[in-house]
C-alpha cells in the first residue's frame, strides 16, 4: 500500500492506465464496427458511437461519485430491476423468438445487463457486513441471485442468467467464505446440473451437443461455430487487411456486429490485432485488481473485484465461444461487442472502479 | 457514513484470495490466446484456404444494380440478363492457346484477356471475357464445350439505356472498375466488376451497386462442387428517382438538335433540375458491353468531345447575361438610378482603346432597362466603370460565379470571376480601365458554366434566393421504401432590394417583348429573358446564349440555353427557348 494514501485521504488523481485502456478499446470497437459494414449500412456504427459517448458521460459522472452512494443505493437498483424484468417478461420485445428488450421512446434497453451490476453491489453489500460468511448470509445471497435468474432465463436467455452464478461464487470466494461451504455449494451444483438438462430448451441442448462435436452437422446449429473459426484462423498472423475480412463481409459469419466480433477482428487484423486487443483486457483486469487491493473498504473492495470479476468471465466465454472452446452462448464481449446496454454497463462499472481508486479511503 | 474499520487479516485474507483469483483470470486468458495462436498461426493457413479456395468456396453472387428513372418513374437505366463468354482460370492448362483459339470466333482483345486470367483473384471463379454474346455464338460454344476446356457461358446483367443518348451525360455509363477505383477501395468490389464511371451512375455508385451474396460450396480435389453448403442473397441496389422530367428531356435534345451546346431547365425556387441536356452525347449502351479498344479511343479523341458534359463542364464567357449582375451591382451600391441615362454613340473610348456597341450607329441616349432590353454595350461600358471591378466581381460571387454549384454530378467547372488581384497573380499584368469595360458586358476573362448561370436566372425569377441545383429526387430500396429525398431547402437569401429585383424582372420582360430576345416570343406562354453573344476568339462563331424563366408574372420554370459557335445568324438559342417553353406549355396538365 502506498503511504501517501494512509496519510492523505484526499482525492488522488485518476487511474489513468485504467482510463486510456477503456477508451482505447471502445473506440476500437466503434473503429471495428465502421470498417465491417458498408459505408451506407453506417447503422451500427452509428448507434454505437452514441452509446459509447453515452456510456463515457455515465463513466465521467459515476467516476466522481462516492462509492458509498452505491452501497446506499444497492437494494433500490436491486428492487427496480428485478422489476423492470418483470416487466420485459410481460410487454419486452424480443428477436429469435426471445424476449429480451424493454422500448423506451427510441431506444430498447436490455436490462438483464444492468442486473449483473445490481447483483454485484448488492452481494458486495450482504457480503461485506458483519464477521465471517454465515449460512444465513449465504443463503440470502442465493435467493437474491436466483430470481433475476429465473426471470432471465425465461426471456429465454440462458448464456446470460447462467452467468450470474460463477459471478456470486466468486464473489463469496473473494469475501472469504470458508473452502468447506464453497466445496459443498460446488458439490450441490454439480449434482444438480444433470438434472438442469431437461430444464433446457432444443435449441439450447442442440448447442450444447453440437459444441461437443461442431463436425457432426455443419449444416445446423454447427454452423457458427465452424464459421467463427474459420473467419478468425483465416486472419492468421496479419490479418486480411482492414475491410477485407471476406468471411465476415460475405456474411458467412454470423452476427458478426454483436456475439462475434472479435471473429471478425481477428480475421481482419490477424494475430497482431488479437495481442493488441489481450493486452487490453489483460490491463483493465490487472489495473482493477490493483484497486481492489488497495481499497480501505470491505464493501469497495468487493465491488470491484465483482466488476473485473464480471468483465473476465464476459470476456472469457465469449473469446472461448468465438475460438470454439465453448458453446454458443450469445455473451457480448465486454466494450466491444454493438450493444448499449452492455456498453453502458461496463462503463459504468469502470466508472465506479475509478472511483473507488479515487477516493481511497475516504468514504 | 463511517465504514466498519478494516480488520488487517480480513484484508490480507481478501488478498490472498483475489491473487488466486487474478492467478486463474491470467491463466484462463493465457489457455485462450493459446487456442488463438494455434487457430490463426499453426492452423491459420488451412482456415485460409477453407475460407477462400480450399474445399469450401466462396462464390459472390452479383446483386442486380438499382434502377435510374425520372420523376414520373419512367425508367432510364435498367438491366437486362445477357450471356458472356467465361474461362475458369484454374481449368486452364494453355492459357495462349486457348486465347489464340477463342480469338478466331469472336472478337477479343487477347492482352487483355491473358492479363485478366492471369491476375483473377479467385482461381476457381469464372472471368468474364466477353460479355452479350449471340445466341449463334452461345449455342456454338456449348456444342464444342470439349475443344475449349476452362470455357463456360455465364449470364451476366447488361446495363440498359432504353433512351441511348438521352440525358447520356447526366445518367453516365459503366464500365469495368480500374486499378486506380479499385486502390481506393469502396467496399465489397472486386476485380472485373461494373461502376459507374460518370454522373449519376458513378456518384450515386454505392447506392446502385447493391450488395454481393454469396454461396459457399464444398468442391473436391479437382475442384468440382459437391454441394452448396449455404447461400446469402444478394441485395439487389437502391433504385434512384431524378429530378429530370424525361418528356421536357426529350424536348429540349429535340429542339437543341444537333447543334453544339447545352440546355439546362429547372425549377427556379428548388433548383431540380428538369432536363439537362449537353450536345454532341454518346451512347452509354456501347459501354456496357466491353468497349473495344478503338471504339474507347474514337469516343475520347473526338474532335467534337461527346463525352465532355458543357451544361457542367464547359466554361464560356457569359457575355450580355452578364449585364444582369452588372445592373444589380450599380442598383444596389446606388451608383445609378433607374432613370439616370448615359449617351450611345455606338462607340467608347476607354484611355486609347475604342470599344463598339453591337449597334453600329448607337442607341442614342438611353436609361438602364431600355440599356438591359437593347442589351446596350456603351451604357454598360459606362456603368461598368462607375461601379467599378470589385463591386461588380462581389455581385458576382454572390450569385455563385467562380464557384462550383454543388450540383450532385462530379467534377464541376467552376468558372472564373477575375479581379485585379487575380490579374496580378495569374497573368501578372495590373487591371485596366478596359479590362473593367470587357466584364461589365460579361467578356474579357470571366467565364461561366450554363448550369452557373441557371442559378443566376432562378434567382431573379425566385426573388433573389441562390438555389442549389439538383437531379436526385428520392432514392428507395427495392420494396419502395424511402432511403433518402432531396426537397432542396438550402438556399441562400442573397441580399438584394426588393424594387431592384422587381425592376429587373420588367427589364427581363421587356426583353422578350420588344428587345432582343424577341424570338424567343410565342402564344403559349409570356417569357422573361437575356440574350447574350460571346465572342470567344477572332476566328471561331460567337456562342449564343439565352437565360429565361417562364410564365413572366409568376415564374414556374427557369432555362439556360447555349448554341456554342452558332451557325445562324439570328439569336438561335432565344428561339430555342421559345420553342422548348411552348412546346411544353402546350401539353394538357403540364
Amino acid at each position: 500500500m502506498r503511504r501517501e494514501k494512509v496519510t492523505t485521504n484526499f482525492h488522488r488523481r485518476c487511474d489513468w492506465i485504467l482510463l486510456g485502456t477503456t477508451v482505447i478499446l471502445s473506440l476500437w470497437g466503434i473503429f471495428h464496427l465502421y470498417t465491417i459494414s458498408f459505408p451506407h449500412q453506417a447503422y451500427y456504427f452509428i448507434r454505437q458511437t452514441m452509446w459509447v459517448g453515452m456510456g463515457m458521460g455515465l463513466l465521467f459522472l459515476f467516476s466522481s461519485l462516492k462509492p458509498s452512494f452505491w452501497k446506499k443505493a444497492s437494494y433500490s437498483l436491486y428492487g427496480i430491476f428485478s422489476l423492470i424484468l418483470i416487466l420485459v417478461l410481460i410487454i419486452g420485445e424480443g428477436t429469435h423468438g426471445a424476449q429480451r428488450w424493454l422500448r423506451v421512446g427510441m431506444f430498447s434497453f436490455q436490462p438483464s445487463e444492468f442486473v449483473k451490476l445490481s447483483l454485484i453491489l448488492i452481494f458486495a453489500k450482504i457480503l461485506a457486513s458483519g464477521e465471517g460468511i454465515s449460512w444465513v448470509k449465504l443463503g440470502l445471497s442465493f435467493s437474491l441471485t436466483l430470481l433475476p435468474l429465473v426471470l432471465i432465463a425465461l426471456q429465454p436467455d440462458m448464456g446470460s442468467a447462467l452467468i450470474l452464478l460463477p459471478l456470486w461464487l466468486g464473489m463469496l470466494f473473494l469475501a472469504g467464505a470458508s473452502l468447506k461451504k464453497m466445496a459443498v455449494i460446488l458439490g450441490a451444483g454439480i449434482s444438480l446440473f444433470p438434472l438442469s438438462f431437461f430444464l433446457l430448451r432444443p435449441y439450447q441442448k442442440m448447442r450444447i451437443i453440437t459444441f461437443l462435436n461442431p463436425q457432426r452437422d455443419p449444416l445446423g446449429a454447427g454452423w457458427s461455430s465452424l464459421q467463427s473459426k474459420i473467419a478468425l484462423g483465416s486472419g492468421r498472423l496479419l490479418g486480411r487487411g482492414m475491410g477485407e475480412a471476406l468471411h465476415t463481409r460475405l456474411k458467412f459469419l454470423p452476427q458478426p456486429y454483436t456475439d462475434f466480433i472479435f471473429a471478425s477482428s481477428g480475421e481482419e487484423w490477424g494475430f497482431i490485432g488479437v495481442l493488441f486487443l489481450f493486452t487490453l483486457y489483460f490491463l483493465i483486469i490487472l489495473r482493477g485488481v490493483k484497486i481492489a487491493k488497495e481499497t480501505g473498504s470491505g464493501f469497495a473492495r468487493l465491488v470491484s473485484g465483482g466488476i473485473v470479476m464480471l468483465l473476465f468471465l464476459q470476456v472469457f466465454i465469449n473469446l472461448g465461444m468465438v475460438a470454439g472452446m465453448m458453446p454458443v452462448t450469445g455473451i457480448p464481449l465486454p466494450l466491444m461487442s454493438y450493444g448499449g446496454s452492455s456498453v453502458l454497463m461496463f462503463l459504468t462499472g469502470i466508472g465506479i472502479l475509478i472511483s473507488i481508486d479515487k477516493f481511497g479511503l475516504k468514504y | 457514513m463511517l465504514w466498519k474499520k478494516d480488520i488487517p487479516q480480513e484484508k490480507e485474507r481478501f488478498e490472498k484470495r483475489i491473487n488466486l483469483v487474478a492467478a486463474v483470470m491470467v491463466i484462463c486468458l493465457a489457455i485462450l490466446l493459446v487456442r488463438i495462436a494455434w487457430l490463426q498461426l499453426a492452423e491459420g493457413e488451412r482456415y485460409f484456404l477453407l475460407s477462400k479456395n480450399s474445399r469450401l468456396r466462396l462464390l459472390p453472387l452479383s446483386p442486380t444494380r438499382g434502377l435510374i428513372m425520372d420523376r414520373k418513374g419512367e425508367k432510364l437505366a435498367g438491366n437486362e440478363a445477357r450471356f458472356s463468354l467465361a474461362v475458369v482460370p484454374s481449368n486452364v492448362a494453355e492459357p495462349d492457346q486457348l486465347l489464340d483459339r477463342l480469338s478466331k470466333i469472336v472478337q477479343l482483345d487477347k492482352e487483355v484477356a491473358r492479363k485478366k486470367l492471369l491476375s483473377a483473384p479467385n482461381p476457381f471463379r469464372p472471368v468474364s471475357l466477353k460479355r452479350n454474346l449471340d445466341m449463334s455464338l452461345v449455342t456454338f460454344l456449348l456444342e464444342r464445350e470439349e475443344d475449349f476446356p476452362g470455357v463456360v457461358i455465364v449470364t451476366d446483367p447488361i446495363r440498359i439505356y432504353p433512351y441511348a443518348e438521352k440525358g447520356s451525360h447526366l445518367l453516365g455509363y459503366l464500365g469495368e472498375v480500374s486499378q486506380k477505383e479499385l486502390s481506393l477501395s469502396s467496399f465489397g468490389i472486386e476485380m472485373g466488376d461494373l461502376v459507374g464511371k460518370m454522373a449519376i451512375e458513378k456518384v450515386y455508385n454505392r447506392y446502385l451497386q447493391g450488395e454481393k451474396g454469396g454461396r459457399q460450396i464444398e468442391v473436391d480435389a479437382h475442384g468440382r462442387p459437391l454441394r452448396t453448403i449455404s447461400e446469402v442473397d444478394p441485395l439487389s441496389g437502391y433504385n434512384i428517382y431524378l429530378t429530370i422530367d424525361l418528356e421536357i428531356q426529350k424536348i429540349a435534345e429535340e429542339e437543341l438538335s444537333k447543334r453544339k451546346g447545352a440546355v439546362v431547365i429547372g425549377d427556379p425556387h428548388t433548383g431540380e433540375i428538369l432536363a439537362l441536356v449537353s450536345h454532341p452525347n454518346f451512347n452509354p449502351n456501347l459501354f456496357s458491353h466491353v468497349l473495344s479498344r478503338e471504339r474507347w479511343e474514337e469516343l475520347k479523341n473526338n474532335p467534337q468531345d461527346p463525352l465532355e458534359n458543357r451544361a457542367v463542364r464547359g466554361e464560356y464567357p457569359p457575355a450580355s447575361t452578364f449585364k444582369i449582375i452588372v445592373a444589380m451591382a450599380a442598383l444596389e451600391t446606388h451608383q445609378i438610378g433607374v432613370k439616370d441615362t448615359f449617351f450611345c454613340p455606338g462607340y467608347y473610348r476607354v484611355g486609347n482603346r475604342t470599344f463598339k456597341c453591337w449597334k453600329e450607329y448607337g442607341h442614342g441616349r438611353i436609361d438602364l432597362k431600355e440599356a438591359i432590353i437593347d442589351s446596350c454595350d456603351v451604357y454598360f461600358y459606362q456603368l461598368g466603370l462607375k461601379v467599378g471591378v470589385k463591386k461588380i466581381a462581389h455581385f458576382a460571387n454572390l450569385f455563385g460565379l467562380g464557384e462550383p454549384t454543388g450540383i450532385d454530378l462530379l467534377s464541376e467547372g467552376q468558372g472564373l470571376v477575375p479581379s485585379p488581384s487575380w490579374k496580378r497573380e495569374n497573368r501578372g499584368d495590373s487591371w485596366y480601365h478596359g479590362d473593367t469595360a470587357n466584364l461589365s458586358i460579361g467578356q474579357g476573362y470571366i467565364l461561366t458554366t450554363p448550369l452557373q448561370m441557371f442559378r443566376v436566372i432562378s434567382a431573379v425569377a425566385n426573388g433573389g434566393y441562390l438555389v442549389k441545383p439538383y437531379l436526385v429526387k428520392r432514392i428507395v430500396d427495392v420494396d419502395g421504401k424511402v432511403i433518402q429525398e432531396n426537397s432542396g431547402a438550402k438556399k441562400k437569401k442573397i441580399p438584394l432590394s426588393t424594387s431592384t429585383l422587381k425592376f429587373l424582372q420588367r427589364s427581363l420582360a421587356g426583353v422578350v417583348r420588344e428587345g432582343t430576345g424577341w424570338r424567343a416570343r410565342n402564344k403559349t406562354v409570356s417569357i422573361s429573358g437575356k440574350t447574350g453573344t460571346a465572342q470567344s476568339s477572332d476566328e471561331e462563331r460567337p456562342h449564343n446564349w439565352f437565360l429565361s424563366y417562364v410564365p413572366s408574372d409568376k415564374p414556374r420554370l427557369a432555362a439556360v440555353v447555349l448554341v456554342e459557335n452558332r451557325e445562324e445568324d439570328i439569336s438561335i438559342a432565344a428561339e430555342i427557348s421559345g420553342r422548348i417553353f411552348s412546346r411544353i406549355f402546350e401539353k394538357p396538365g403540364s
